[in-house]
C-alpha cells in the first residue's frame, strides 16, 4: 500500500535491507549531520533543559549591560574609568555564581550529546542528571574559573579602551588582540575540559593540563570548531541592537546550545579518539561509526543503573 | 495461559458480526495460527482476547478466570501488529522499554529485560536506531522485542508479515518457531491469510469463515480432514464440483452431503437420538444426570430431541468429567447407538468413545434446548456485577424503524429502543435465593436468552431497563 507523504515524512519510505553498523557514518563530521538530523528531537529537549541552567545568567546579563551601558553613555572617558572597577565588578562578579548554574546544564548537556554520538540508550532527563551527578565538582570550578577570567578579560580590554592614547595606541591595541586571542584559546581548552571531564575520571589538575596539551596539538582547527559552534548564535548576541540581542537569547535556548555541544562533542571524540582511546581505551575509537563496534560490546556487560561505564 | 471462549459474538454498530457464536478452547502453551479471508473475525477475535474489544456476549475465559473479571493492566497478554506500531520519534531501545512502563520495575530490571531482549532478537547494534532507518523485518523484530520483554502468557499475532518483505519472511517465520520453543508455557496464537505460513507455523489450527469457528485441530488433521466445503476453500481455494472437492492435500476428492459437508471426512458433530426423563438426559445408552450443580439446564419440552456432540471432544480414553458411549468400530468408522459416523485420529480404543459431559448439544426440532453453560456461583456472580444478560447462544432479535439494528437496553438506565419491551415467554427458572435465572424466548425466534432478576416473569411484557442485551434482527 502507498503510504503517503505525512507518513513517509514521519516513518521513512521503508528500506528494504536491513541496517548494520556499516550503515553508520564513516567520520565524525558526517556523524554530526546524523546525529543532528536523526535525534533533534533529542537535542532540542537537551537544549531546553541546558537553557534552563542558563537562563539566569542570560537575563542577568543583559540587565546589566543596559544598565551599565545607560549608566556609562554620555560620561566622559575619565569619569568612566573611574567607574569602571566598581560596575565590572558589579557586572562580571555577580555573574560567576550564574556561569557557575549554566556549567552545571552542561553537564547534563555533554553527557547526553556524547551517549548519543556512541549510540548508546539515552533517557533524557535520567541521564541529564546522571550526567550533572558525575561531573559536578569539576564543571562548578569550571565556571569559577570561566567566571573570574571573563571578569579579568572584560576587564582588561575596557581598560585598556578607556586609557587608550594616540602615543601608545598600537600597544593598547596588541594588548586587547592578545587578551582576545588568549580568550579564544582558553575557551578551546575550556571545551576540551568540559568534554574530558564528562567522560573521563581525571584529577581537575590533569583535566587542565590535558586540555591545554590537546588545544596546541589542534589549535588551529580547535579555533575554528569553536566559532563555528558559537558564532550562529553570538553574532546576535554582540550586535548593539537590544531586539537582537533578545532573539539571540532565544535561539540560544532553543537550539543554540544543543548545536554547539553537537558540534563540540563531534569535534573532541574525534580528538580524543585519535590521542587518548587509541593507546589507553581501544573499544571507545570511531564508536558510534562504522568502522567502531556498537556501544553493547564495547560495554561487554549490561549496565546497571549507577555504574560509570565511561571508565 | 489456558482459553476457553464459549459463544462469544462482537456485533458492531452497522449491525454486522465481528465474532458470531465462536467458541474454541485453547491448551495453555499451543501455537494456534487462525487462518480465514478478510473480514471473518480474526482480527476481531484477537481484539477481544487481549482486551482490546468487549464482546457483546458469551463467556471467555483466560486460566479459568472470566475475562471480564480481570483487569486490562493484570492480563500477560502481548500483541505483535501487522502495522508495527513503533513510536517513530522514540530510538529501538525506548521502544521496547516502552513495553515496560505499566510495570513498577525498578531502572535496573529495566535495563537488563531490554537489553536482553535486543541481544536475542539481534537488535545490538541498531539500538539507538530510529525505525524509519530499518527495514520492514528489523521494525517487526523491535515489536516482537517490544512484546516478548514482558513476559507474556499469551502471545497474539495479527499478521505480522503482511509489510515484511518476501526475502525476509522465512527468516521472520523461523525467528518466531525458535521464539516458541523458548518459550513454551506460553500461548501463542498467530492469525494470518496467508495458507503457507498458516501451515508451516502452528501445531493446531483454527479456521475461520463469518465469525464464526468452521474447524479447529491439529494443522495436519485439519488440512486432511476438512469438515466442510467451507474449510477447503479457506485452506486451498478450492471451488466444489458438484457434489464433490478436491483436497490438495490428501489429492483426493471429498464428497459434499447437501449442507456441504465433507462426507467423506469427519463431520463436526455426532448426532444421536436422545430424551429427557425427568432429569436424567438419554443419549446412546448413556445417561447423564442434570441437576443444579450440572452444567446445563434443559428447556426444551423433550420431543424430536437430538444430542450433538463435537466431533473433534470425543476420545478413545476416560479423562474428568466425561461420560461413555458404547460403539463399534469399522476401520475409521464407528457405529453408535446405530448411528455410524466417521472419527479419525482417535486412540486407544477399547469399545467406548470419551466426551466431555458439558460439551452436548440439545435441540428439540432445531431448536436449540439447553441452556449451555455453568450455573454456578462464579458464572452467577459475574452476572450480578456486570449487570449483563447473559446470551450463550441467543439470536434474539428486534427490529427497529430502520430495518436491522443493533439494539442496547441498559440496564437501569434509559432504553434505546423505541417500543415499551420486548415480549419473552418464560421456558423455566432456577431460583439461587437471592436472584433467580430465568429462561426466555422471544417470540418467533429460535433461541433463547437468561435473565438474572429477582423476579418472577411469566408471559408479561419486560421492561425494557431491567436488562441488558445485545440484540440482532435476524
Amino acid at each position: 500500500m502507498k503510504k503517503g507523504f505525512i507518513y513517509r515524512l514521519i516513518y521513512g519510505k521503508g528500506k528494504e535491507k536491513d541496517f548494520t553498523l556499516q550503515n553508520l557514518p564513516a567520520t565524525r563530521t558526517k556523524q554530526f549531520f546524523f546525529v543532528f538530523k536523526n535525534y533533534f528531537g533529542k537535542i532540542f529537549r537537551v537544549n531546553l533543559l541546558a537553557g534552563l541552567f542558563v537562563i539566569p545568567y542570560l537575563v542577568w546579563d543583559f540587565i546589566l549591560t543596559g544598565y551599565v551601558a545607560r549608566f556609562m553613555r554620555g560620561l566622559p572617558a575619565e569619569e568612566q574609568f573611574s567607574h569602571l572597577l566598581r560596575l565590572s565588578l558589579l557586572q562580571y562578579g555577580t555573574e560567576i555564581p550564574m556561569i557557575m548554574l549554566a556549567f552545571l546544564g552542561l553537564a547534563g548537556g555533554f553527557y547526553i550529546i556524547r551517549r548519543l554520538f556512541w549510540g548508546a540508550p539515552v533517557m533524557i532527563l535520567k541521564d541529564f542528571g546522571k550526567g550533572i551527578r558525575q561531573s559536578w565538582k569539576q564543571y562548578l570550578a569550571l565556571g569559577f574559573i570561566t567566571g573570574l577570567f571573563n571578569f579579568g578579560a572584560s576587564y582588561f580590554i575596557n581598560f585598556n579602551l578607556l586609557t587608550v592614547s594616540k602615543e601608545v595606541e598600537f600597544i593598547h591595541v596588541l594588548a586587547i588582540f592578545g587578551i582576545v586571542l588568549l580568550t579564544l584559546i582558553c575557551f578551546v581548552a575550556l571545551v576540551f575540559a568540559l568534554a574530558q571531564s564528562s567522560l573521563y575520571g581525571m584529577t581537575f589538575f590533569g583535566l587542565v593540563k590535558n586540555s591545554f596539551i590537546l588545544t596546541f596539538k589542534r589549535l588551529f582547527r580547535g579555533l575554528g570548531i569553536f566559532l563555528l559552534s558559537v558564532l550562529p548564535v553570538l553574532a546576535f548576541r554582540f550586535m548593539p541592537w537590544a531586539f537582537m540581542q533578545i532573539i539571540g537569547g532565544c535561539l540560544t535556548l532553543i537550539i543554540g546550545i544543543g548545536f554547539a555541544l553537537c558540534v563540540q562533542t563531534a569535534f573532541c571524540l574525534k580528538v580524543f579518539d585519535e590521542f587518548i582511546n587509541a593507546k589507553s581505551y581501544p573499544k571507545f575509537v570511531n564508536l558510534g561509526l562504522n568502522s567502531g563496534v556498537s556501544f553493547f560490546e564495547a560495554l561487554n556487560e549490561e549496565p546497571a543503573e549507577e555504574q560509570d561505564d565511561e571508565n | 495461559m489456558r482459553i476457553e471462549a464459549k459463544y462469544i459474538s462482537q456485533v458492531y454498530p452497522n449491525g454486522s458480526y465481528g465474532l458470531d457464536d465462536f467458541s474454541v478452547e485453547i491448551e495453555s502453551g499451543s501455537f494456534v495460527t487462525v487462518l480465514g479471508e478478510s473480514g471473518c473475525g480474526k482480527t476481531t477475535l484477537l481484539r477481544v482476547l487481549s482486551g482490546l474489544e468487549r464482546y457483546a456476549c458469551g463467556e471467555l475465559y483466560l486460566d479459568g478466570v472470566l475475562s471480564t473479571d480481570i483487569k486490562l493492566k493484570q492480563r500477560k497478554t502481548a500483541m505483535v501488529f501487522q502495522e508495527y506500531l513503533l513510536y517513530p520519534k522514540f530510538t529501538v531501545w525506548e521502544n521496547v522499554k516502552t513495553a515496560l512502563e505499566r510495570y513498577d520495575l525498578d531502572g535496573a530490571e529495566v535495563m537488563r529485560r531490554v537489553n536482553k531482549a535486543l541481544r536475542d532478537f539481534g537488535l545490538t547494534d541498531v539500538a539507538s536506531q530510529l525505525p524509519r532507518n530499518l527495514s520492514g523485518g528489523q521494525q517487526q523484530r523491535v515489536a516482537l522485542a517490544k512484546a516478548v520483554v514482558t513476559d507474556p502468557e499469551l502471545l497474539l499475532f495479527d499478521e505480522p508479515l503482511s509489510n515484511v518483505a518476501e526475502e525476509q519472511r522465512a527468516e521472520y517465520m523461523s525467528l518466531i518457531s525458535e521464539l516458541k520453543a523458548r518459550l513454551p508455557q506460553t500461548t501463542f496464537v498467530y492469525v494470518t491469510h496467508n495458507v503457507k505460513e498458516a501451515l508451516t507455523l502452528g501445531e493446531k489450527l483454527l479456521v475461520m469463515k463469518d465469525g464464526k469457528a468452521v474447524q479447529y485441530g491439529d494443522t495436519a488433521f485439519v488440512s486432511r480432514n476438512p469438515y466442510s466445503a467451507e474449510v477447503l476453500g479457506v485452506l486451498y481455494g478450492t471451488q466444489a464440483e458438484g457434489n464433490r472437492i478436491y483436497n490438495p492435500a490428501t489429492k483426493e476428492f471429498v464428497v459434499l452431503d447437501a449442507d456441504g459437508e465433507c462426507l467423506s471426512g469427519q463431520p463436526r458433530y455426532l448426532k444421536l437420538p436422545a430424551s429427557l426423563d425427568g432429569r436424567t438426559l438419554k443419549l446412546g445408552g448413556t445417561q447423564i444426570e442434570t441437576d443444579e450443580d450440572y452444567p446445563f439446564r434443559f428447556i426444551g419440552t423433550g420431543k424430536d430431541t437430538y444430542a450433538y456432540i463435537p466431533s473433534d471432544k470425543i476420545s478413545g480414553s476416560p479423562f474428568r468429567g466425561s461420560e461413555a458411549l458404547e460403539a463399534e468400530r469399522d476401520g475409521e468408522n464407528y457405529i453408535v447407538a446405530g448411528v455410524k459416523v466417521r472419527l479419525c485420529g482417535i486412540k486407544d480404543f477399547c469399545g467406548k468413545l470419551y466426551f466431555p459431559s458439558d460439551s452436548v448439544l440439545l435441540y428439540e426440532n432445531g431448536v436449540r434446548a439447553l441452556a449451555h453453560y455453568r450455573i454456578n456461583d462464579v458464572n452467577c456472580y459475574g452476572a450480578v456485577r456486570s449487570g449483563y444478560l447473559r446470551l450463550p447462544c441467543g439470536k434474539i432479535a428486534y427490529r427497529g424503524k430502520n430495518g436491522r439494528v443493533r439494539v442496547t437496553l441498559r440496564g437501569g438506565n434509559k432504553a434505546v429502543t423505541d417500543k415499551k419491551g420486548l415480549k419473552f415467554t418464560c421456558l423455566g427458572e432456577d431460583d439461587f435465593g437471592e436472584f433467580r435465572i430465568a429462561y426466555l424466548r422471544l417470540k418467533g425466534f429460535d433461541n433463547y436468552v437468561t435473565l438474572k432478576t429477582g423476579k418472577t416473569y411469566g408471559k408479561k411484557r419486560i421492561k425494557p431497563d431491567l436488562f441488558e442485551a445485545v440484540v440482532r434482527y435476524e
